[in-house]
């Protein structure tokens, strides 16, 4: 059916925005997906739906490396090693540096890059006895320019742009390609955050946000799933380190 | 939000006579697309035109042939492969003056030609391929860097100015190519090229890269797309 027949992938911060839409989009590829979120709730299992029951939810938090390890390999005592990765999990808490608490600060290292060190690290030793693996890492454009009152967000997507590169040196010799997307504004719940914080209606922030973007428009989640899709396919050998930036053109630097 | 993807399934590809625009030929017309091959001799394509796209007015005149053939141009594809190396100040200045204007004047030419009809219709990708020698800072290849880095700024500044009309500009840093590294780019000259998975990326690979942006590319606009395997990150 797909270019991803059977293939076993998992998707990490899937109960919503681009999280649910890679795991909708890399199922209707063919892929046998795996949907994790922090708490196993209705908006997981709306992933799970979305992907026409086809996934299987694999919740715990990945900030917590032991509860990754014990997730990854009940995943793969019942499905075998898992083949692609997409590493989205996310957390933002926007406030002003000075303003935040060092423990809600940190709380997005743990999860956006600490986090990701931790599903990683869990899912190599079965790539490596398949001799093949693709690990998409979703960064952001705030990770590439910044962006006021999101100082820890906006460092841990960066730090996700120099661990690709070199944790693509490092892996493609074994076959085991890793890349980035670094979208750029994009229709997803997260956009009520920014609206919460800029004290807007969302749909006045979607307007806003539409103005500094030449395509004329925020982008689709679905947009972003087909960059993984491309990434965890096709071309992947040809990615290596790389992160590609759908972002409708609002920024044209890679950092 | 309409698909990229339009009904109009022409492409015109400049340099379709070199191993990367013989790809994207192949790979366009694989997803049913009719393909103006052009190229200073005979390349791939449905039609094949021979003309020196340095030449705007020569260039210009081809292009509407093609439109008058094929109809409206959905995809411009540049793909220019003039190339020299010399150290640095041992290039005379028509030499430079060729190698520059293979690369600026033939995309510049190209968007020129074939453009101003899709800011028309409203729709239209345009994938301009530059080189990795113009990211990766290579001995004796700083002409070659020059000449191809010009591309880089282009895409960006031609793809503001024409995004808001629908056509999204988009550029390829092609290589390094295995036969680049032979010619002396790279280990073989004296530098380090890391090549993470041993290989070089094949045109086939960077055709890919070009399906994906006509298919699926929408949301795309100014980038640059490196796929070189690994050897520049």
């Amino acid at each position: 059916m797909g270019t991803l027949d059977g293939v076993i992938t998992l998707v990490t911060g899937a109960a919503q925005g681009i999280g649910k839409a890679a795991a909708v989009r890399l199922a209707a590829d063919g892929a046998r997906v795996v949907v994790n979120a922090r708490v196993d709730d209705e908006r997981l299992a709306a992933s799970v739906a979305g992907t026409g029951h086809n996934a299987m939810p694999a919740p715990c938090d990945i900030s917590d490396w032991e509860a990754s390890q014990a997730m990854v390999e009940k995943v793969q005592d019942e499905l075998g090693p898992i083949e692609v990765l997409v590493a989205n999990a996310a957390r933002m808490t926007m406030k002003p540096f000075l303003e935040q608490a060092p423990e809600e600060w940190w709380q997005q290292v743990d999860v956006n890059l600490t986090g990701h060190l931790g599903v990683i690290s869990a899912v190599l030793p079965g790539m490596r006895k398949l001799g093949r693996g693709r690990i998409v890492i979703v960064s952001s454009y705030w990770g590439v320019i910044g962006w006021e009152n999101a100082t820890g967000y906006g460092c841990t997507k960066s730090g996700l742009i120099a661990l690709t590169r070199s944790l693509g040196r490092e892996l493609a010799p074994e076959g085991i390609y890793v890349s980035a997307v670094a979208p750029g504004v994009i229709d997803t719940p997260q956009l009520e955050v920014d609206a919460r914080d800029a004290g807007l209606p969302l749909k006045a922030m979607h307007a806003i946000y539409a103005k500094g973007i030449p395509a004329g428009r925020i982008g689709r989640a679905d947009e972003v799933a087909t960059t993984i899709s491309f990434l965890a396919t096709q071309a992947a050998a040809a990615y290596v380190g790389q992160t590609l930036h759908p972002n409708g053109g609002e920024i044209r630097c890679s950092m | 939000m309409v698909a990229r993807s339009p009904e109009i399934k022409v492409a015109v590809v400049v340099g379709a006579a070199g191993a990367v625009g013989a790809a994207v030929v192949e790979r366009l017309r694989a997803d049913g697309f009719t393909v103006a091959g052009l190229d200073v001799e005979a390349a791939a394509g449905d039609r094949q035109f021979v003309v020196d796209a340095t030449d705007r007015g020569a260039l210009t005149a081809v292009v509407e042939e093609v439109r008058r053939e094929l109809g409206l141009v959905s995809v411009l594809v540049v793909a220019p492969r003039e190339r020299d190396v010399a150290p640095i100040g041992e290039m005379v200045r028509s030499r430079w003056q060729t190698l520059l204007h293979a690369h600026l004047g033939a995309t510049t030419n190209a968007c020129a030609a074939v453009v101003p009809a899709m800011v028309g219709a409203g729709a239209g990708t345009v994938v301009i391929m530059s080189s990795w020698l113009a990211l990766a800072g290579i001995p004796g290849e700083a002409y070659q860097a020059a000449a191809t880095g010009t591309l880089l700024s282009f895409t960006k500044g031609f793809a503001m100015e024409v995004a808001p009309a629908g056509v999204r500009v988009n550029c390829v840093a092609v290589g390094p190519t295995a036969s680049e590294l032979e010619q002396g780019a790279g280990p073989a000259g004296g530098s380090r090229v890391d090549l993470p998975l041993g290989r070089c990326a094949t045109p086939e690979e960077v055709a890919d890269t070009v399906a994906f942006l006509v298919k699926d590319g929408d949301f795309y606009v100014g980038q640059v797309f490196e796929p070189s395997a690994g050897a520049v990150v």
